[in-house]
């Protein structure tokens, strides 16, 4: 007889569905598992004859032929234990009433029958949701990631007993319950605070400039002046994150198999790769199955590169594209593979190896080559992508033992938000000022003739590129948008034009 | 020779055993000891669609291990070739299943399934 039951694999974050038919015919007893299955899918035959025998029935006795279509797909990891089994046991005629029809199924068994929870739920639910399908059995373990799906019918189950009782219509299970998003939102859990962080007003400004219009920062200052700990701080100077956004987050913590129990990704991810990150590890890959890097599981939130210059020259080279495409496309001789990578680049570094140079508190000893070849580490179209390039220089003792703490992460996310609305009000959709592009920059950012003038200066002192420029106004943009100014004034364009001082720093 | 004389007959008294074995649990014994130039299938059984071709291995103790991991992985092909030279010319409908009698000291288990082609 033939069964036929379906599943979905995963190429990146988009789900197809897989038929996974079972045939069993008289012959000489054997198993044939095709369809470009993955040495994980290979190995379910043992998994499920254990899982089978210890769940009281019978793994049939015969020739049986088990193909995942289509069968030109690779099949990866180990989901599809669970609809292999139950095709089998349906196509063997011990759970002949079962019906699948519309049943989509995922999960790995374990020897002794009970699904283990298996990675990438959340986004073949989103795709399958998009294809028509409604009825889902998962592993109960993966429960929380399917809560916040509406309008589908999720059995998250126990066990492969679970399972038949549940197709053959023996025994109800009601479905998983829909969680509202709100619930689970916890904003202090960042740990920090910007109150924490005594002086750097200059720092603050720019971390709050940066995160309003979603624009790339370089933090750059003698050791221990408080680089990290600023940056620390940028998430929870951050907008909360939507559903949508929390729902494209997950999704690619869900490919990567990182998710907690919680389910679903509620605060901003704050990824902070250590400088012997390789290009891979950053930007994805993998051999078969493409997972996604750093700058993708940064997305909607902060990639933080601590002492920038340590990091290999080609890894960070490998930056460029998705900073501007806020996505990246991940191609092996498997197939290419796009995600999301829409992150807010922090970096920060030291000015010169020994760390002091520009420090009004101690003097660098570093030669005049020395430090050029320092910086020349960061290539210039690297730095051209950061619109924010601000220096940290150390704190006065009297400032540091002050009682007196800044103004709290809270305050600056109220005016944070509010330049946000302006953005999603001018643009009529989530967009940021820094991904404007020039027909934008055109229609929204009109420059008196005053700003022309002192920019044109800017432009021609500074030797600016034309990406520089419109980086400039972007930045300026936003910083109009902090003070709810309409248009762009003169005080604003010099203050965007005095974050770009890294570039000064070099004449 | 004295020892070859003696496993032989362990060997057969063990054949014996299964095939009356086999009998009692409602199986028609097709072939004993069939012979092919593949080699040699112990016992040929059939109970209902299911044709069993059975390898018998005995024991007097299991000193040197269980009887049926001495079934090793070129006496199971051996099986498998056998059982297709069997059914060559021959229309018969049915499930082919290959099973492990293990007969030590007089008792006898019987492994359904043993191994597949």
């Amino acid at each position: 007889m033939l069964a036929k039951v379906t599943s979905f694999a995963l190429v990146g974050l988009d789900g197809i569905p897989v038929e996974v038919e079972a045939d069993i015919n008289r012959g000489m007893t054997s198993y044939e598992l095709v369809g470009l299955p993955d040495a994980a899918v290979k190995e379910s035959k043992e998994r499920i004859y254990s899982a089978i025998h210890n769940s009281r029935m019978r793994f049939p006795v015969n020739r049986i032929t088990v193909n995942l279509a289509p069968a030109d797909i690779k099949k990866e990891g180990s989901h599809y234990d669970l609809p292999i089994a139950l095709a089998i046991l349906k196509a063997g005629e011990q759970i002949g009433g079962a019906d699948f029809g519309g049943l989509v199924m995922m999960g790995e068994l374990a020897l002794d029958g009970s699904i283990r929870p298996v990675s990438g739920i959340l986004p073949a639910l989103i795709s399958a949701k998009k294809r028509g399908f409604t009825k889902f059995i998962i592993p109960a373990k993966n429960a929380n990631e399917a809560a916040y799906i509406e309008g589908v019918e999720v059995y998250a189950l126990n066990t492969l007993s679970e399972a038949v009782a549940l197709v053959t219509g023996e025994r109800r299970f009601s479905p998983v319950e829909t969680k509202s998003f709100t619930a689970v939102l916890k904003s202090s859990s960042y740990g920090t605070d910007m109150a924490l962080v005594k002086g750097q007003q200059i720092a603050k400004r720019a971390l709050e400039i940066a995160v309003a219009g979603w624009h790339n920062i370089l933090l750059s200052g003698p050791p221990g002046a408080g680089k990290t700990m600023l940056a620390r701080c940028i998430p929870t100077i951050m907008p909360d994150l939507t559903f949508e956004e929390a729902l494209e987050v997950t999704q690619i913590h869900s490919v990567a198999g990182d998710l907690s129990e919680e389910g679903i990704i509620s605060l901003r991810p704050f990824r902070t790769p250590h400088h012997t990150a390789t290009t891979v590890s950053l930007c994805g890959g993998g051999n078969s199955k493409i997972k996604p890097g750093e700058i993708s599981k940064a997305h909607k939130g902060v990639l933080f590169l601590d002492e920038l210059p340590e990091y290999s020259r080609s890894a960070l080279e490998a930056l460029r594209q998705p900073l501007e495409d806020k996505q990246i496309t991940v191609s092996r001789a498997g197939g290419a593979v796009t995600f999301p990578a829409d992150f807010m680049l922090c970096a920060s570094m030291n000015p010169c190896p020994c760390g002091n140079y520009g420090s009004t508190f101690k003097e660098c000893t570093c030669t005049p080559a020395q430090i050029k070849k320092y910086r020349a580490k960061i290539s210039g179209p690297l730095l051209d992508r950061i619109d924010l390039q601000v220096e940290v220089d150390g704190v006065k003792y009297e400032e540091l033992a002050s009682e007196e703490g800044g103004e709290s992460s809270a305050e600056i996310k109220k005016r944070v938000e509010k330049a946000r609305a302006i953005q999603r009000e001018r643009f009529g959709s989530p967009m940021t000022n820094a991904s404007m592009g020039e027909r934008e920059i055109k229609k929204y950012c009109q420059l008196s003739p005053d700003c022309e003038r002192i920019l044109k200066s800017a432009f021609e002192r500074l030797s600016l590129s034309a990406r520089a420029r419109s980086r400039i106004i972007k930045v300026a943009r936003t910083i109009a948008d902090l003070d709810y100014s309409a248009e762009i004034k003169p005080q604003h364009i010099l203050e965007a034009t005095s974050y770009r001082n890294f570039d000064v720093k070099e004449q | 020779m004295a020892i070859r004389g003696e496993l032989r007959r362990t060997g057969f008294f063990g054949e014996l055993k299964a095939a009356r074995y086999l009998k009692k649990q409602g199986y028609k014994i097709l072939e004993r000891n069939f012979r092919c130039k593949f080699g040699e299938v112990d016992i040929i059984a059939q109970k209902g669609e299911v044709v069993a071709f059975i390898e018998v291995k005995t024991r007097s103790s299991d000193l040197f291990g269980m009887p049926n991991e001495a079934v090793g992985r070129d006496r199971r092909q051996r099986y498998v070739n056998c059982a297709r030279f069997y059914f060559y010319g021959r229309q018969i409908d049915c499930t082919v299943r290959f099973d492990i009698i293990e007969v030590l000291v007089g008792k006898i288990n019987h492994i359904e399934n043993a191994f597949t082609a």
